[in-house]
């Protein structure tokens, strides 16, 4: 369980660093944030890149902003930061949710935001939470600057849309107003754990009718997984009991997920019904509190 | 506490541990710790397939590297060791001998095939990835049921014919007439999953020749560093009085590192053909993949009861799969020891107890904290299902059958003497702390709110240390304890013993016990183990359970025999016979006469500089070997209840609450009691619901990292309430082993627990391991079995 030789640079600049990616040169290069996952795939050697070029020098991309109702996110930005960011939790509240089921409080100390949306595991969170609110993820390279919708971006099993030699820059969402809530509930072997199911769901209420709900769910496919057609249900309803199991049987009639020793397909299928009627109802009655 | 140690306080309290402040400062050494001049790195290269004959090895490349001294293919090993052979004269025993390194077949994921050293581990890996090898794939074999079934491979031909490495079948008392009598025939059967020892600190050692002198010296991570200096000889073709084995701070072991491995034989044959120093540190992927795991057996009772729950007789049948190597111990010594202890602290008039055991292509079957401990797993299930059956209390069911003080000394059917076993006492005293009828309500109101709820018990005895009896029905040997005790010259006490502590506290403990006897202060004494230059030689090291009793006996007595010569000399120093006599913090006194007084450092002074000047007639000698015989030896017994949740939405189990009564006989350091009560515990419990050391169809190793190699963590984990009887018995050591019964018991009143829940929901009990969300959902009836 040790790394191979490769090369290693730690540039200042967002401009350095995508010189660095896009050398003529440069090989198998690999970027290195919190190193969370990278670290263990280079023991491993699942990874066995000739060039690393670690970012966590480059302040530019560390920072929080919301600015005419759009929350921008840093790629940089330490997990933990953000679950701690007051901004985060009113801005985007299914984040903040979320962010405390990511491993451990040490993990969250060292793993970004960005890094965690570039490794695309499909049982993440963040993933999960960028599939449900339509995020914009922003990337750089040599080419300069492009804005990837999280539908177009997580394209399968630890796979992106980004390129080689670009980097994602920071995260893009639009800021939830008065009359949304959010919720996410996921089932892991322990605590900390990667979740063999996992749901984030954002209800926005008009009066006591859905005016929006977006449900993502994580650990049933290749990739997180949006569940159009319980979304559609429960447009323009009341929620209510009858209504949650509609929309989770909606939803679960579309899964097929895959076995493997910590769950069933069976059991996952069975418990993503479980987490989307528990998700929406605790998002809709947030909604209802935040009016 | 009965019997007599001469008790001045420490024994009995919850004393700092020792071992802490190097331990939590970072100071320890441990194998990855170990520096030598010039020290080499090695890495093993490992099967891919699980069962397969090597065509061709080609390591050309590898040596090319850069910083690579010495690639070792099987071929390369072979020449320069003997074959591993744990071969002993056992009737039907098939125990084959094996290459440290594969040259011939492989026979699970993981066996090393190659090894490569070089100068940085980095470098070995590097090499390790250019060796070509091909491998021919044979069939494997993954289960006992596919080992025995006709036309099975043989993985070892006609070595382990049928790949029965050792069957056998015993009777005890009259089971015909047992079946005949019975009103009630019941049925229990359980597949128990494999699962691994894990400890913090792998595998490993570091292997230092020197070329000069011829010496060899292993520094290595091991329970047992005379057992693995004797194993080791020979393979590695080194003459033993050139050989030595030391081990210092040891990351815990839990029964793995009580064998030689194929690794240590290279490891150590690699330093000797280079001639220099070879370090060898297991990561956490070698260690899961090819360490070896434990636990898994299939068993099926069938008991014949009277219709008041009274147990008549009792048949079982075990199969247990040995992966493909054999190490020390020999298998049978599992197989004896769960026949031996199964009957329990139950009265079972006859016994028909058969096993077979099954080579598979899998990494070796090894002992883990408590290896017999399927036996209290079935025994205590099996219990609740006679309960059921004869419509009576799991508590009750255990009253009409448990061997009480009272009964004792009486023998188990397994021909093993019980006596001061308290192991009913301990379930007594566990009903009068917990409220049946308070946790049926709580039960009945949960089910209204359409919440589960489970409890349950379960008791047992531990072969801790056992007796000789015991021993010798299990077949293995009950050896005393020596310790070599030595007052130094400055009346302080070296005490040298063939323990290997590895967590186990031994270094605080056997302290207390000196500090007490000789009347030294607990910091002037220091414990010195492994190593076998300076330690007395006990095949055991540190497993078993032994130490309490035994190392506790060694140090005792030969505290006592130092006390006396000292006394002795005091007596003519200070004229006062020895029975007025006292040692307190190092010096020796007039009792009520304080002034009259002789530090026993200049006693000792004295007998090793100018013994010649000493009292006339007196011992001088300052340094004592002690053996201890065990005065019998004894059990340790708990009776553990269990409290748990069950989430129909998720399969989750919560475990709300968790009380143990546990009695090992007089506490020598009641923290330390806990201590391995508590990680006992967890280790059971992680056992039970997420650690699995699993294999696919085809024979690879599906849980290759801590991603999906569970272990317990903290939240994972209850509070665990321990309440202590302390019985007292007229031995001199009334101390009994407490660090394996946790794990041996927590299992069964865990699965009590399970299938109390699934029965007030009508459902089926549990007859698989281990117990995940997707199985509970399964056995709930709430999703199909795939
Ligand atoms: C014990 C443990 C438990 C964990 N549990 C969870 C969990 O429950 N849920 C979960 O989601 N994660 C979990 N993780 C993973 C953790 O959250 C990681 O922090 C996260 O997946 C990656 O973030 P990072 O900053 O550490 O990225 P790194 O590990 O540094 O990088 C991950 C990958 O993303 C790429 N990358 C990183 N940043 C960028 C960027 N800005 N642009 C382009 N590519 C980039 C890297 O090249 C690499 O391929 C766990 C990790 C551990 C060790």
């Amino acid at each position: 369980m040790k790394p191979p030789v490769f090369e290693y640079v730690s540039p200042a600049t967002l401009d350095d660093a995508i010189a660095a990616l896009s050398a003529p040169d440069a090989g198998d290069v690999k970027v290195l944030a919190g190193g969370q996952s990278f670290v263990p795939l280079l023991s491993l050697r699942l990874a066995q890149p000739s060039l690393v070029v670690d970012i966590n020098r480059i302040d530019e991309l560390a920072s929080i902003t919301e600015e005419a109702g759009v929350l921008t996110i840093g790629s940089l930005v330490r997990q933990r930061q953000a679950e701690h960011s007051d901004v985060v939790k009113k801005a985007c509240p299914l984040m903040a949710e979320a962010l405390p089921f990511i491993g451990h409080t040490a993990i969250r100390n060292r793993g970004t935001i960005g890094g965690s949306i570039a490794h695309a595991d499909p049982a993440a969170e963040l993933p999960t939470v960028a599939a449900c609110l339509d995020a914009e993820l922003v990337a750089r390279g040599p080419g300069g600057e492009r804005t990837i919708p999280a539908a177009e971006f997580f394209t399968g099993f630890f796979t992106t849309a980004l390129a080689e030699d670009e980097i994602l820059t920071a995260v893009r969402v639009r800021s939830a107003g008065p009359g949304t809530g959010a919720a996410y509930e996921e089932v892991a072997r322990r605590h900390g754990d990667f979740a063999m199911v996992g749901v984030g769901a954002q209800v926005r209420l008009d009066g006591d009718v859905v005016a929006e709900a977006r449900i993502a769910l994580s650990g049933v496919d290749i990739a997180p997984v949006r569940a159009s057609r319980a979304e559609a249900a429960l447009a323009g309803r009341t929620v209510d009991d009858s209504i949650l199991e509609e929309a989770a049987q909606a939803a679960v009639a579309d899964l097929s997920p895959s076995s493997d020793l910590h769950g069933s397909a069976a059991y996952r299928k069975h418990v993503a019904g479980v987490l989307i009627r528990k998700t929406v109802a605790t998002a809709a009655a947030r909604a209802r509190e935040n009016r | 506490m009965a019997g007599g140690s001469a008790i001045s306080g420490l024994v009995g309290a919850s004393v700092h541990r020792k071992e802490d402040r190097t331990i939590l400062t970072g100071t320890g050494r441990y194998i990855d710790d170990v520096q030598e001049r010039g020290m080499l790195h090695c890495h093993f290269l490992r099967s891919t397939v699980a069962h397969g004959r090597i065509v061709s090895i080609d390591a050309s490349a590898a040596r090319e590297v850069e910083g690579v001294v010495r690639v070792f293919t099987g071929a390369d090993m072979s020449a320069i060791t003997e074959d591993l052979s744990f071969a002993q004269p056992i009737p039907g025993l098939h125990s084959p001998s094996y290459p440290a390194i594969a040259h011939d077949v492989v026979r699970f994921v993981g066996e090393p095939v190659a090894m490569v050293v070089a100068e940085s581990r980095y470098i070995a890996e590097d090499a390790a990835g250019l060796i070509e090898i091909d491998i021919d794939p044979l069939e494997p074999v993954m289960s006992t049921t596919a080992g025995l079934a006709d036309g099975a491979p043989e993985i070892f031909g006609d070595v382990v014919p049928g790949n029965v490495v050792h069957t056998d079948e015993q009777l005890f008392g009259d089971i015909e007439a047992a079946f005949s009598q019975a009103d009630h025939i019941v049925e229990q059967s359980l597949d128990q999953h494999r699962w691994a020892c894990n400890p913090m600190e792998t595998r490993g050692g570091v292997a230092t020749y020197e070329t000069g002198s011829g010496q060899l010296t292993y520094e290595a991570s091991t329970q047992t560093t005379h057992t693995l200096r004797f194993l080791l000889a020979g393979w590695i073709r080194q003459p033993i009085h050139q050989f030595r084995v030391t081990a210092n701070n040891i990351g815990g072991g839990f029964g793995l590192k009580f064998s030689a491995y194929r690794e240590d034989v290279a490891v150590c044959a690699a330093a000797k053909a280079i001639g220099g120093s070879v370090k060898w540190v297991e990561d956490r992927n070698e260690h899961l993949v090819a360490a070896g795991a434990a636990r898994e057996e299939q068993l099926t009772l069938t008991a014949a009861v009277k219709a008041d729950g009274t147990l008549l007789g009792l048949r079982v049948t075990m199969k247990l799969d040995a992966g493909a190597y054999p190490i020390n111990p020999p298998s049978t010594v599992y197989a004896g020891l769960v026949r031996t202890t199964l009957p329990g602290p139950y009265k079972l008039p006859a016994y028909h107890f058969q096993h077979h055991i099954v080579a598979t292509n899998k990494a070796s079957y090894i002992s883990l904290r408590g290896p017999w401990a399927v036996e209290t797993l079935v025994r205590e299930r099996l219990m609740d299902k006679i309960a059921e059956t004869c419509g009576i209390s799991p508590v009750e069911v255990r009253n009409r059958n448990l061997i009480t003080l009272d009964d004792q000394p009486t023998k188990m059917i397994t021909n093993v003497t019980l006596e001061n076993v308290t192991a009913a006492e301990t379930f007594q005293k566990l009903v009068e702390m917990v409220d049946l009828d308070e946790i049926k309500r709580e039960q009945e109101d949960a089910r209204r709110e359409g919440r589960l709820l489970g409890f349950g018990v379960g008791t047992f005895i531990e072969p801790a240390p056992g007796t000789q009896e015991f021993w010798a029905a299990v077949g293995f040997p009950f050896g005393s304890e020596p310790c070599r005790i030595r007052i130094e010259i400055d009346g302080k006490v070296t005490a040298f013993t063939p323990q290997t502590p590895h967590g186990q506290s031994h270094e605080t403990t056997l302290s207390q016990l000196i500090a007490d006897e000789l009347g030294v202060g607990f910091d002037d004494i220091r414990i010195v183990y492994g190593d076998t230059d300076a330690t007395p030689f006990s095949m055991l090291g540190t497993g078993g359970s032994r130490a309490a009793t035994m190392a506790s006996g060694a140090v005792v007595y030969g505290s006592r025999e130092l006390r006396k010569r000292v006394l002795e000399i005091a007596s003519h120093i200070l004229e006062a016979s020895v029975e007025d006599l006292q040692i307190a913090d190092g010096v020796v006194s007039v009792k009520g006469a304080p002034g009259a007084s002789v530090p026993m450092a200049q006693i000792a002074m004295g007998c090793w500089l100018a013994p010649e000047q000493m009292p006339p007639g007196t011992n001088t000698e300052m340094e004592f070997v002690a053996n201890y015989d065990g005065e019998g030896g004894g059990f340790s017994q708990a009776s553990h209840a269990c409290w748990i949740e069950v989430d129909q939405d998720t399969g989750k189990i919560a475990i709300k609450r968790f009380l143990v009564v546990e009695d090992c006989g007089k506490m020598i350091n009641p923290a330390v009691v806990e201590g391995q009560v508590i990680g006992g515990i967890a280790m059971g419990v992680g056992g039970m619901l997420l650690e699995h050391s699993a294999y696919s169809d085809d024979g690879q190793y599906l849980t290759a990292t801590f991603m999906d190699y569970l272990m317990p963590s903290a939240p994972e984990l209850p509070e665990i309430e321990i309440e202590h009887l302390e019985f007292e018995s007229d031995k001199v050591v009334g101390s009994r082993g407490v660090g394996e019964g946790g794990t041996v018991l927590a299992p069964a009143a865990l699965l009590n627990a399970i299938d109390d829940a699934l029965a007030q929901v009508g459902r089926p009990r549990v007859t698989e391991t281990p117990i995940t969300p997707t199985r509970m959902l399964e056995l709930l009836g709430v999703i199909e079995k795939e």
